[in-house]
């Protein structure tokens, strides 16, 4: 797989975190649960600006960045802090598997952004009650 | 998702050196040329000093009392195919010794996943590099 399409699958999964997180958002209380919130509303700022990265990337390489799809499936049910904690860090431990992904087919200043991006990734983990992991965006390392 | 190739251990990277096997898949180094001549492969002495680095790590955790910090290293330098020290226990590190090592750690696991000229040895590298980010997040020392 070319680095393109390395950067096109990863636009793909930012903007499906994106969407995910805008319904992560709503239904979550800033008034409830504030760290909640503000932690989702973070990370929703933090994938959005991955997206608008990726796609600049894109189309400074001559390419039509892949379009967003209408709606995503959502992980159900969302109806407690819990959940929404839960389905937050499924998304975050998915977009680390997809940046550990993308450093391998990149190489020189996008290497170095998609390494920052599997550790900042991988430290948000933790704020939706993640545990430490051995191979962060790796788990087959550790079957070995 | 797939998400790669495994990982090209050390062993896997000097046959490649040698021109005896290929590393296929997201590895975006040439197919070696079977030649009668090794030809030297920048990754081999990248992971040996990788593991240098995590074995230094792995007793400077020991001596600071973080004993599942130094299981952490154990585990990624047998990812590479080193072989782990368990040489006598250390002195006692001084406070905070452990974290400025690991935050050291944790730069150098970045630039070698930068400078790793095979894709996958990037990823495990970058993997190893979060791993370390993650504890330190969770304030070490």
């Amino acid at each position: 797989m070319s680095e393109t399409d390395a950067l096109q699958t990863t636009l793909a999964a930012e903007h499906a975190a994106v969407f995910v997180y805008g319904v992560l958002g709503g239904r979550t209380s800033r008034a409830a649960t504030p760290e909640l919130f503000d932690s989702v509303t973070a990370a929703y700022a933090a994938h959005r600006a991955r997206r608008d990265h990726l796609v600049r990337e894109l189309t400074g390489l001559g390419e039509d960045p892949v379009a967003g799809e209408a709606a995503y499936d959502v992980p159900q049910p969302l109806d407690t802090p819990a959940q929404v904690e839960r389905a937050a860090l499924d998304l975050e431990r998915s977009c680390a598997a997809t940046y550990a992904y993308l450093v391998a087919t990149t190489v020189e200043d996008r290497r170095r952004w998609a390494i920052d991006a599997l550790r900042e990734t991988a430290v948000r983990e933790l704020v939706f009650r993640g545990t430490p992991e051995t191979f962060p965006g790796g788990d087959e390392y550790a079957d070995r | 998702m797939s998400v790669g190739p495994l990982l090209p251990r050390r062993t896997a990277i000097a046959l490649a050196a040698a021109g005896l096997v290929a590393v296929t898949g997201c590895d975006d180094r040439a197919t070696p040329t079977p030649s009668a001549t090794p030809t030297a492969d920048p990754d081999v002495a990248l992971v040996e000093k990788v593991i240098r680095r995590l074995r230094h790590a792995q007793h400077v955790a020991e001596a600071g009392g973080e004993s599942e910090l130094a299981v952490l290293h154990r585990t990624h330098i047998e990812a590479l195919d080193g072989t782990t020290s368990e040489g006598s226990s250390p002195a006692k590190s001084a406070p905070g010794a452990v974290r400025g090592e690991e935050q050291r750690l944790q730069e150098y696991l970045e630039g070698a996943a930068l400078a790793a000229a095979s894709g996958a040895l990037a990823r495990l590298l970058a993997s190893m590099s979060a791993a370390v980010a993650q504890r330190l997040a969770q304030g070490l020392g």
